[in-house]
């Protein structure tokens, strides 16, 4: 088995060359940042697993996505690489490429991006390039797969070893690999010389990795002589920048002999996007224009109507079939309750939302597929700045909408460690999918005519207070000076149609995939707890288990405007995933669709206690498999617990504020 | 009768483990999400 | 002068970047932007908001502190 490791530049096609080659989707999107975590997949002609990485410009790490890169390299074995090169920016590309070379692997390399290459009147002679780094070079575009099939046949059980490429870096460097290679233990697993110059690039990992293996302190003096004498005897001020400037000076040669580009200076159609994206003064007004317009479409446009529709069949034919199905195998009242009253209203009640959750899905994939995320972290930076952040952190939140699990990994790609926990810490604040059917449930009841805008506010809502903890943590608990913004701006990419479906479907499926499982588990459950109580089965509901554990919330919970027991134990299930509060409520209501849900909640609650029971669901602690997601990018417990705790504070207090204050207003 | 004793036994038993499962799943955090997740050899461990 | 002190779509070339804070140096160098590299200033957010720039066609948005240490010579 063959293991060939996909590596790149950021953005650059390398998780859609990945899904091409092994038939997977993994996410892919018009970012830098997108891959966060080593991915590994089989490839489609069973010689061997592919392994997808996170982008990265250079082997020393900045940011831990790009320490994942730099461990790999050090730590794990694999029998060759394809290099991802981007055809219309290769110059910056290459000086990966040549650091890649430099580790005695077979190297196989991507062109990627042909058609925009070729677009900007950038040609390429490949064939050139190939004879003069020694290693094939495949055009292609991953996107359409034009190209991957010749890739496919590159990596047979045989991949050639060209080691024979070498790059000098002058006398006084080669004396120091020299010094190094011979001083570095003799079985060391990766090849000495590429050692050797990472080491004296100060690769932070391959120190660490080196000082593990034994004492360094003789390479560690060494590394600091040269950079001295480089300093001295060159016009380049350390050795990094020395090292930089020799692959600068062949990069550039290279180019010269086999790259031509015309010059075609039109304006692109990204250079007229931006001119509003980025607007001065418009570009935060339009990025939340973008986002009332999502949620127009997901409620009063298209998701209510379909989400209707299905309503109607569930608690209509859906039901009397399974009644009469029931009813003619001879099912007891226990397994016509449990059917029923669990099942139907439990899954069913969640389903309903299938609709509107696809569409909000779709519009995500569609923001990330276009180029647009990068540009709201440009236009955010300033503000996410007075709050002790970057805009890099804006993107992680965004992420945070469809689910926050990926939201919180997404925060890898933050450079600096401050910034980074503060953003793990307060992605959990955005408003995921699931918490989108108890909005919906609500606003459906009380809010009708004002359905979107009722919804756009939480979600403002869930922005705005993650601002103001960020202001609040980084001025306390989490302080620093330092703090770094550099964003690349990808050009403007129209999504295709297929690619965003397939992007839509694979968010959704997570959603039906849990409403036939965990749903269906937890609605069972939470029917049964409700069926059961101290005195046998079959007890008034109000005197049911559910009941009971609900009661101990019930006092705690009178303040905000919602101390029923209902809401209290729909509550607590929350924690396990968010939807389920739907579930626990059509359960508890004992009625089998949305529309008698609602018409019944409006006699529970007022237009206030729901909205402030909303805003308690937006915020209190976020689900166990995002604490979990927490607990590792964190690697803390302490801040782990934090992140419940301040949770569910946050909520109480704001709930508080509202319900009380809106009393006093008189609502 | 034994068609109630079949089903009771098959839901109760389906959501007993659908439910145990998911908590399993959850624990592990990121890769419950990830569509690799049976074949990744690396579990999501290389960073700690 | 200074990369903030160009007009909107005026280009320049970089001629000093060693006061730039060291992070931030290094991710211009790994985005290939250097001494020497030919930078187009495309547009400044307002309050002191970050600005985008351009190099070989790709645009990035950096912000206004460090853009101001950054030296450049105005192509004539
Ligand atoms: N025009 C064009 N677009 C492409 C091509 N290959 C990929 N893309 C697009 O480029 C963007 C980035 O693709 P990804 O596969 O996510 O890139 P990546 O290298 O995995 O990115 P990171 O994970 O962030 O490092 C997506 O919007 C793709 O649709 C191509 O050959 N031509
Ligand atoms: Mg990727």
């Amino acid at each position: 088995m063959l293991n060939i490791a996909l590596i790149g530049n950021p953005n650059t096609g390398k998780t859609s060359l990945f899904n091409n080659l092994t038939g997977t989707y993994q996410y892919v999107g018009n970012w830098s940042g997108v891959t966060v975590e080593k991915k590994v997949g089989i490839i489609k002609n069973k010689k061997g697993n592919l392994i997808d990485l996170p982008g990265v410009y250079s082997l020393s790490p900045l940011s831990k996505d790009e320490a994942v890169v730099s461990n790999f390299f050090v730590t794990e074995t694999f029998d060759g690489m394809i290099n991802i090169v981007d055809a219309s920016q290769i110059e910056r590309n290459l000086l990966l490429t040549l650091q890649l070379l430099e580790f005695e692997k077979p190297v196989i390399i991507g062109l990627n991006m042909t058609d925009v290459a070729k677009r900007r009147g950038i040609t390429i002679n490949e064939q050139l390039l190939s004879e003069k780094l020694g290693v094939p070079v495949v055009p292609v575009i991953a996107r359409s797969g034009k190209g991957t099939a010749t890739i496919n046949d590159l990596l047979t059980d045989d991949l050639k070893v060209d080691a024979s490429f070498t790059l000098k870096y002058g006398p006084i460097i080669e004396e120091s690999i020299n010094q190094i290679i011979h001083l570095l233990p003799a079985n060391l697993s990766i090849p000495k010389r590429w050692t050797a110059i990472q080491l004296l690039e100060g690769n932070a990992e391959v120190r660490k990795y080196i000082r593990s293996l034994g004492d360094g302190a003789g390479i560690d003096s060494i590394i600091q002589a040269t950079n001295e004498q480089i300093a001295d005897e060159t016009a380049a001020s350390n050795t990094s920048k020395w090292i930089y400037s020799v692959r600068k000076a062949f990069i550039e040669e290279l180019i010269q002999s086999s790259v031509v580009t015309e010059e075609s200076e039109n304006k692109s159609l990204t250079d007229k996007i931006d001119k509003i994206a980025t607007h001065p003064f418009l570009g935060i007004p339009i990025f939340l224009a973008t986002m009332f317009l999502m949620f127009k479409l997901t409620f009063d446009w298209l998701g209510i109507p379909l989400s209707d529709i299905l309503d109607g069949f569930i608690s209509g034919s859906l039901t009397t079939w399974l009644t009469n199905g029931l009813n003619t195998a001879g099912a007891s009242d226990f397994i016509k309750a449990v059917v029923l009253d669990g099942i139907v209203a439990g899954v069913g009640g969640v389903l309903v939302f299938v609709p509107q959750i696809f569409i909000l899905f779709l519009l995500i994939s569609f923001l990330e597929d276009s180029g647009y995320m990068a540009r709201a972290a440009l236009v955010m930076d300033r503000t996410m700045e007075m709050v002790g952040l970057n805009g890099k952190a804006f993107i992680p939140m965004i992420i945070g909408f469809g689910c926050n699990v990926p939201g919180v990994m997404a925060a890898r790609t933050i450079e600096t460690p401050r910034e980074r926990m503060l953003t793990i810490l307060l992605t959990p604040l955005m408003s995921c999918s699931a918490r989108l059917p108890v909005y919906a449930l609500f606003v459906g009841a009380f809010f009708a005519k004002y359905q979107a805008l009722v919804v756009f506010s939480l979600y403002v809502l869930g922005i705005v207070v993650a601002l103001t903890l960020a202001k609040i943590f980084s001025s306390t608990i989490l302080k620093g000076e330092f703090s770094m913004f550099i964003v690349e701006l990808p050009p403007y990419r129209m999504p295709q149609g297929k690619a965003l479906l397939r992007s839509t479907w694979d968010k959704g499926k997570g959603f039906i995939k849990k409403a036939g499982t965990f749903i269906f588990g937890g609605s069972v459950l939470i029917w049964l707890l409700s069926y059961s109580g101290p005195a046998g089965f079959d007890v008034p509901m109000d005197d049911s288990f559910l009941a009971m554990i609900g009661n101990v919330l019930a006092p705690i919970l009178a303040p905000l405007g919602f101390g029923t027991w209902q809401a209290g134990a729909s509550l607590i299930t929350g924690f396990l995933a968010k939807e389920v509060v739907v579930s626990a409520m059509n359960i508890i209501y004992h009625v089998p669709n949305a529309d008698s849900l609602q018409g019944l909640l409006s006699n529970e609650f007022s237009a206030l206690s729901a909205f402030s029971f909303m805003v308690f669901v937006l915020l209190y602690v976020p689900c166990l498999a995002t604490v979990a997601t927490i607990r590792k990018e964190a690697g803390s417990v302490k801040w782990t617990w934090f992140s419940v705790v301040y949770a569910l504070v946050i909520a109480y207090v704001l709930s508080l504020v509202i319900y009380q204050g809106g009393k006093l207003l008189g609502y | 009768m034994i068609f109630n004793i079949v089903s009771g036994a098959l839901i109760f038993g389906y959501a007993g483990w659908a439910v145990f499962r998911h908590i399993k799943k959850s624990k592990q955090g990121k890769c419950a999400a990830c569509s690799l997740a049976k074949n990744c050899e690396t579990k999501c461990d290389s960073v700690s | 002068m200074l990369l903030t002190q160009l007009n909107k779509g005026e280009r320049a070339t970089i001629i000093d970047l060693s006061l730039v804070n060291e992070s931030v140096r290094r991710r211009l160098l790994d985005l290939g932007i250097s001494e020497g590299s030919q930078v187009c200033l495309q547009c400044k957010l307002p309050f002191k908001g970050p600005c985008m720039v351009e190099n070989c066609g790709q645009s990035l948005g950096i912000r206004l502190q460090d853009a101001s240490y950054i030296k450049v010579e105005k192509k004539c």
